[in-house]
């Protein structure tokens, strides 16, 4: 294991930021912490970095304790040799680029050749080659995240830590600048913590993610795993699933179960995964059909018929909300790029069995 | 975390000595004069005078007199009045200044800031001249012009007149950079929803600066209050006290009574104290002065014909508070005969010489102070820069114990008034056993307590605007946490510090109440020489320095604000 985390907590005062977290992250893995604000994601990452002291646990890297309450091992974040990469960059602003990037090697005591030797590869590598003599502040944002990577991976770290790295950056840069990210890390092997609120850019980036509420952990998997099985309603709303609604009974038919959600509609779903308690029904928008309604009365299971309140053009889908007559709102998304559909217009929806998600709330 | 500012990484010995090494020399700065002084109020004898003593509430039941009820009266009078003048001229400057369409505005600006560059024990000696008597300089000319009126500058109403004009400086600059900080978007949104430019203005602007307004308003109240050179200056020979000069009186009485002063000290601290407590509740979580405006386009509100009137308002006022005291200034300089019957011989060439100016100039105890105010305004500069740095950098960036504690402290000395302190201090060291009373040293520390919430300030707004991940992200990189702060967080701060330390520095210069219980024959600094040869009424020599420290403080002044504006 390249970090492992066993019972992690961090109060400030009478808050608990992490109430009790264990982490095992594999060699050369991307994990992803995502989770909301106050969630428990950045304070955990400083604990790893050692830029806050953890109340409780113990924390290894590469086998070596770099933290145990127990033992009272807290080793100084300088000689921990982790990266990090900061959401508000970090870069020195009366330093150039070029000693930014040197900066670490400087500590470390290597050569003046080499460091220049390593500085410049590294620039090259993050696509700054010949900025080094530029005065650090006068470059843009995209630019000086780059640096704060090339500052990063310049010192070889065991760690590399990314606090929110992207989201100070415009969306078409931020989609350019995780992809480069994304190939950087898995082309050297870099054993990485990535800390996000973006769900989008947490599935692009991660190998696992870990999903973290209010100092816990929800759940951890693979991305692909996690967004096509949620392991709760909440998890599920958070990763985009927008048709939420409580379930308020359940029946067994001669099709299979049948629930009832709030406002009265039914919907048949598959029998495996029901649970006792509090449940509702989850379905992504872009599992949702749509299609005008004929008149007829929508005999077919899962079809409901509704009003279209919304009609959006999003350039490679189209965007809808329907008002059921039970008065639940669903959105769909929709491939078809067609303009029958206008607010107003009677529609039906049509939703999976196979598509639905019956989980727990909380 | 949001709130979260510290930066860790701080070794188990320096989390302790720190703190520990901090406390102590706020003590001795602070808290030491002021519990020595308490001490003096509750005893029988003067303090450590080796008479026998005992615990006495005496001395506050003996103050009571008629004239300490004369004092409180004339504190009030001077305090309230004064910073009703000086609130109406500072806001109405800071307005024209940011927001409206005056002529001129740099020359507005240039008014609102000058009275930072005249020292007020000048101020109020070139009103001296000016007002005072027959030969009172304005009083000969009303007298050449036929009018029927003269001045009188030895009165209560000639303390509120200075008061009201030389502290416009501070309404000046928290008015105009509330002013400066309200979004354009806010009165815009106003008038997109239907407000007039002057419902804006009642309805958004104001409201978005009254703490400003209500705060610098309590400040001036307390800086007036304590106030001693302008009133002793222009009404001390008249008998008229403040409760300044009342602690003074009691000192130089003969035999002079020290519990008594103590007592009337306490008094006024509590009084301080108050409203500084007041000031600080109310402005909680703010700070007018250390956010700088962004250069947004703001609309300006179109006086109309009131333009040319309100730049002839902005002119008198810079004729009334600069041209007319250098003027006098310049005069009195240059005579060689200070007795003057009629406009005519005032400006009559054959009396003007350079004579008293250059032999003025030319003295040993002149060169003397001189070498004093420099060598204790350095010393100040350069202890009070670091201190303030290692200061502001234990309380803001890290989290060691007593953090609050120390801030608080560091602010205390805004409720001390200067004399307090003054005596304080002299009581304080003249019986510790170590050769500081009696050298510029005892000087150092007396700036140094007493400037210790200007520094701190100044040092720490500009700290916080350095983002501790910078300074993180140096010790992620491996660099120990002196190396973070060598490499990283110093070199950043630098301008920041000297401007810090320039402003220490003319502070330091400008000094009188302290230094007045805490000079010796061979300490005397350039304010201390001035107010002496006032009190023995060598008026051409008093005109001579004055001119000589106006000209230092304002060359400081200036390099001061091209510091800041480097750092900006």
């Amino acid at each position: 294991m390249s970090i492992s985390i066993r019972g992690l907590r961090k109060q400030f005062g009478e808050t608990v930021a992490v109430a009790s977290l264990s982490l095992d992250i594999a060699e050369g893995e991307m994990r992803v912490l995502l989770g909301p604000s106050g969630c428990g994601k950045t304070t955990t990452m400083r604990c790893i970095a050692g830029l806050d002291a953890p109340t409780a646990g113990e924390i290894a890297i590469r086998g070596r304790t770099v933290f145990s309450a127990k033992d009272g091992i807290n080793m100084p974040v300088n000689q921990r040799r982790v990266g990090m990469v900061f959401q508000s960059y970090a870069i020195w602003p009366h330093l150039t680029v070029f000693e930014n990037v040197s900066f670490p090697l400087e500590m470390e005591g290597v050569p003046r050749a080499e460091i220049r030797q390593r500085v410049e590869d590294t620039l090259a590598l993050v696509g700054l080659a010949g900025f080094g003599s530029r005065g650090a502040s006068y470059l843009s944002g995209g630019q000086m995240q780059r640096v704060a990577l090339a500052r990063s991976l310049v010192m070889k770290p065991s760690v590399l830590l990314f606090d929110e790295p992207l989201s100070n950056l415009d969306a078409r840069l931020r989609d350019h600048l995780r992809i480069e990210l994304r190939e950087l890390q898995t082309q050297f092997n870099i054993t990485g913590v990535y800390v996000t609120h973006d769900q989008r850019e947490a599935l692009a980036v991660a190998d696992k993610i870990t999903v973290m509420r209010a100092g816990e952990t929800l759940q951890t998997g693979a991305p692909i795993d996690i967004y096509q099985q949620p392991r709760s309603s909440q998890i599920a709303e958070f990763l985009g699933y927008t048709n939420i609604f409580a379930v308020e009974s359940v029946a067994s038919c001669s099709a299979g179960t049948r629930v009832r959600i709030r406002g009265g509609s039914e919907l048949h779903v598959r029998p495996a995964g029901l649970i006792d308690g509090d449940m509702s029904v989850c379905v992504r928008p872009d599992d949702v059909s749509i299609r005008l309604s004929d008149g007829a009365l929508a005999t077919r299971p899962n079809c409901i018929p509704g009003t279209v309140t919304l009609a959006s053009f999003m350039g490679t889908h189209m965007q809808y909300r329907v008002r059921a007559e039970t008065g639940a709102v669903w959105e769909a998304i929709s491939p078809r790029l067609s303009s029958d559909l206008r607010v107003g217009s009677a529609a039906i929806i049509e939703v999976p069995r196979d598509r639905i998600l019956v989980l727990p709330n909380g | 975390m949001a709130g979260q500012a510290t930066v860790a990484g701080f070794g188990t010995v320096g989390r302790a000595a720190l703190p520990a090494a901090l406390f102590a020399a706020l003590g001795i700065l602070v808290v030491l004069p002021f519990l020595t002084l308490a001490y003096a109020s509750f005893i029988s004898a003067a303090p450590f005078s080796g008479d026998a003593s005992a615990w006495t509430f005496a001395n506050y039941i003996d103050i009571w007199s008629p004239e300490m009820m004369r004092a409180i009266g004339n504190t009030l009078v001077v305090s309230l009045f004064g910073t009703a003048i000086a609130m109406t001229i500072g806001t109405l400057l800071a307005w024209l200044a940011a927001r409206s369409d005056i002529p001129c505005r740099p020359l507005v600006h240039l008014a609102g800031m000058m009275p930072l560059f005249l020292s007020l024990i000048v101020a109020a000696l070139c009103w001296s001249l000016l007002g005072s008597g027959r030969s009172g300089y304005l009083n000969l000319v009303f007298s050449a012009l036929g009018l029927p009126f003269r001045i009188n500058m030895q009165s209560l109403a000639g303390i509120v007149f200075v008061h009201g004009v030389y502290y416009v400086s501070l309404p000046f600059l928290y008015v105009h950079s509330a002013l400066t900080l309200v979004h354009p978007d806010l009165e815009e949104a106003a008038a997109i929803h239907g407000a007039s430019l002057r419902r804006t203005l009642t309805r958004v602007t104001f409201p978005l600066v009254k703490p400003a307004i209500v705060g610098s308003a309590l400040l001036l109240v307390v800086l007036m209050a304590e106030e001693f050179p302008v009133p002793q200056i222009l009404a001390g020979p008249t008998g008229i006290e403040t409760l300044s000069i009342r602690i003074y009186n009691l000192m130089h009485e003969v035999p002079a009574s020290e519990g008594q002063a103590s007592a009337v000290a306490m008094v006024l601290t509590a009084f301080v104290g108050l409203l500084v407590y007041t000031q600080r509740r109310m402005l909680a979580g703010r700070d007018f002065r250390t956010v700088t405006g962004k250069g947004l386009q703001v609309r300006r509100f179109p006086l109309g014909r009131w333009r040319w009137i309100a730049l002839g308002f902005v002119c008198l006022y810079i004729v009334i508070a600069v041209v007319l005291p250098l003027a006098a200034l310049v005069l009195t300089a240059l005579r060689s005969n200070l007795y003057i019957s009629s406009l005519a011989a005032l400006f009559d060439p054959a009396q003007l010489s350079t004579e008293r100016l250059r032999e003025t100039l030319a003295s040993p105890a002149v060169a003397d102070s001189l070498k004093n105010s420099l060598l204790a305004a350095v010393s100040t500069a350069a202890f009070g820069g670091l201190f303030y740095f290692v200061l502001s950098y234990a309380v803001y960036r890290t989290d060691v114990w007593g953090r609050r504690a120390l801030e608080f402290l560091a602010m205390v000395p805004l409720a001390l008034p200067a004399l307090v302190m003054g005596l304080g201090i002299l009581w304080t060291w003249a019986n510790v056993p170590l050769p500081v009373y009696g050298t510029l040293a005892i000087l150092v520390i007396a700036y140094l307590g007493r400037f210790t919430p200007q520094g701190f300030r100044a040092i720490s707004s500009s700290m916080l605007q350095i983002h501790t991940d910078l300074e993180e992200a140096a010790m992620v990189a491996g660099a120990s946490k002196g190396r973070a702060v060598r490499r990283i967080v110093w070199p950043l701060m630098r301008a920041g510090v000297a401007a810090a330390m320039v402003v220490l520095f003319v502070l330091a210069l400008r000094e009188l109440t302290a230094s007045l219980f805490l000079y010796t024959t061979d300490t005397r600094v350039l304010s201390i020489v001035i107010y002496e040869e006032y009190e023995n009424g060598g008026w051409s020599a008093v005109a001579s320095l004055s001119l000589i420290y106006t000209l230092l403080l304002g060359a400081l002044s200036l390099a001061g604000r091209r510091w800041m504006q480097v750092r900006a």
